[in-house]
């Protein structure tokens, strides 16, 4: 009987303990290793705030012993280009279709260079097209009225 | 305006941020200031280091500013409502904002000194979400740890130095690891001066970005 109980209890104990650990050893990192990881850049960071204003470039152009090993990389790219053109309609045909006002929506609406390029773009094919659209016509008229 | 005017409710917080990340080939130090007003909606950051700039969260767009001129607008993940900033203010900080997600909890279990909560996505998402684990400490955030679908930890963030401004908690440092395959990046975010519900600096607090 007390061998059953004594068994039952270890049984619980075993149960419970299961049940309330494990994941807490996911929790923890190296706080020395992380120290040691970033030591230059806590350098750097600590001469920086005490030397207000100054930046990454004045300090490449000092050649700063502090950044010397250090690769810096652009820290906002994060994200992707923005490209939704105004009411949905492709920027090129904005430009292609409705011309210099098309390009002007598109610079206005979406101050965005790349969009702009793609307005003007269709612009120049547009106003092409137009040309050559006009000078077809103007000799097939010609044609047709027996000028040749 | 006295501050018990304001009561419990917080809706600005500003701050001196430095973010510092290291990765197997490069390095990153940005130094700056944060305002955030959780009504406008706007997460601002005012970069000192490594170039002057100002960068504009607003919904998904992130509006990149050189000497007040906007220099690029791009489409971004929405990072003011999941931002350390928001939880804080709208006192979801404890559990990440994990319950206004399509995360459900899955189980809570105490493990030392920490209580450790297991979260995981609804039906619809759980294949492209993983668990996610939420510890807390003394009754505050301590640590975040994500898992991709099939339970491999693919990134830690750590909640640390907490300080109590106005009578809101706030952690003074975070500690986030990315794993991608076998590499990993550090990153180490430090705030200081921090001061809430600042009614001046409505330049910063409501930067204005283009209207659409």
């Amino acid at each position: 009987m007390k061998k059953a109980l004594l068994t039952s209890v270890f049984a619980i104990a075993i149960a419970v303990n299961g049940l309330f650990a494990g994941n807490a050893d996911l929790f923890c990192y190296d706080q020395d290793q992380l120290n040691k990881e970033f030591s230059d850049l806590d350098m750097l960071e600590n001469y920086v705030k005490i030397n207000e204003g100054i930046t990454l470039t004045s300090l490449m152009n000092e050649n700063h012993p502090l950044i010397a090993g250090i690769s810096f990389n652009n820290p906002f790219n994060l994200s992707i280009p923005f490209s939704e053109p105004p009411l949905g309609i492709p920027s090129f045909w904005w430009g292609c279709i409705i011309g210099v006002w098309g390009v002007a929506v598109v610079y206005f609406v979406t101050e965005d260079k790349e969009e702009t390029k793609q307005a003007l773009k269709g612009c120049v094919v547009g106003t092409l097209v137009g040309v050559i659209l006009y000078f077809g016509i103007y000799v097939w008229a010609l044609g047709y009225a027996g000028f040749f | 305006m006295p501050k018990i005017a304001f009561g419990q409710h917080f809706f600005r917080i500003e701050g001196d941020i430095t973010v510092k990340e290291k990765s197997e080939l490069q390095s990153q130090l940005t130094i700056g200031k944060f305002y955030y007003d959780k009504n406008i909606g706007k997460l601002v950051y005012n970069i000192t280091f490594p170039e002057k700039q100002v960068l504009v969260s607003k919904d998904t767009v992130l509006y990149h500013f050189i000497a007040d001129t906007l220099n690029s607008r791009t489409r971004s993940f929405d990072m003011t409502k999941f931002s350390i900033f928001n939880l804080c203010l709208e006192n979801q900080l404890n559990n990440y904002g994990m319950e206004n997600t399509f995360y459900k909890i899955d189980n809570v279990e105490k493990d030392g000194d920490l209580v450790i909560s297991a979260w995981v996505p609804g039906k619809s998402h759980e294949k492209y979400f993983g668990k996610v684990l939420i510890s807390t400490k003394n009754n505050r955030l301590f640590g975040i740890i994500f898992m991709n679908p099939e339970g491999k930890i693919v990134g830690k963030q750590f909640f640390e130095d907490y300080t109590v401004v106005d009578g809101l908690a706030f952690p003074k440092r975070m500690i986030k690891f990315t794993y991608t395959g076998d590499k990993q990046t550090s990153q180490i975010t430090t705030f200081d001066h921090l001061k809430l519900n600042n009614l001046n600096e409505k330049n910063y607090y409501d930067y204005p970005v283009p209207a659409h």
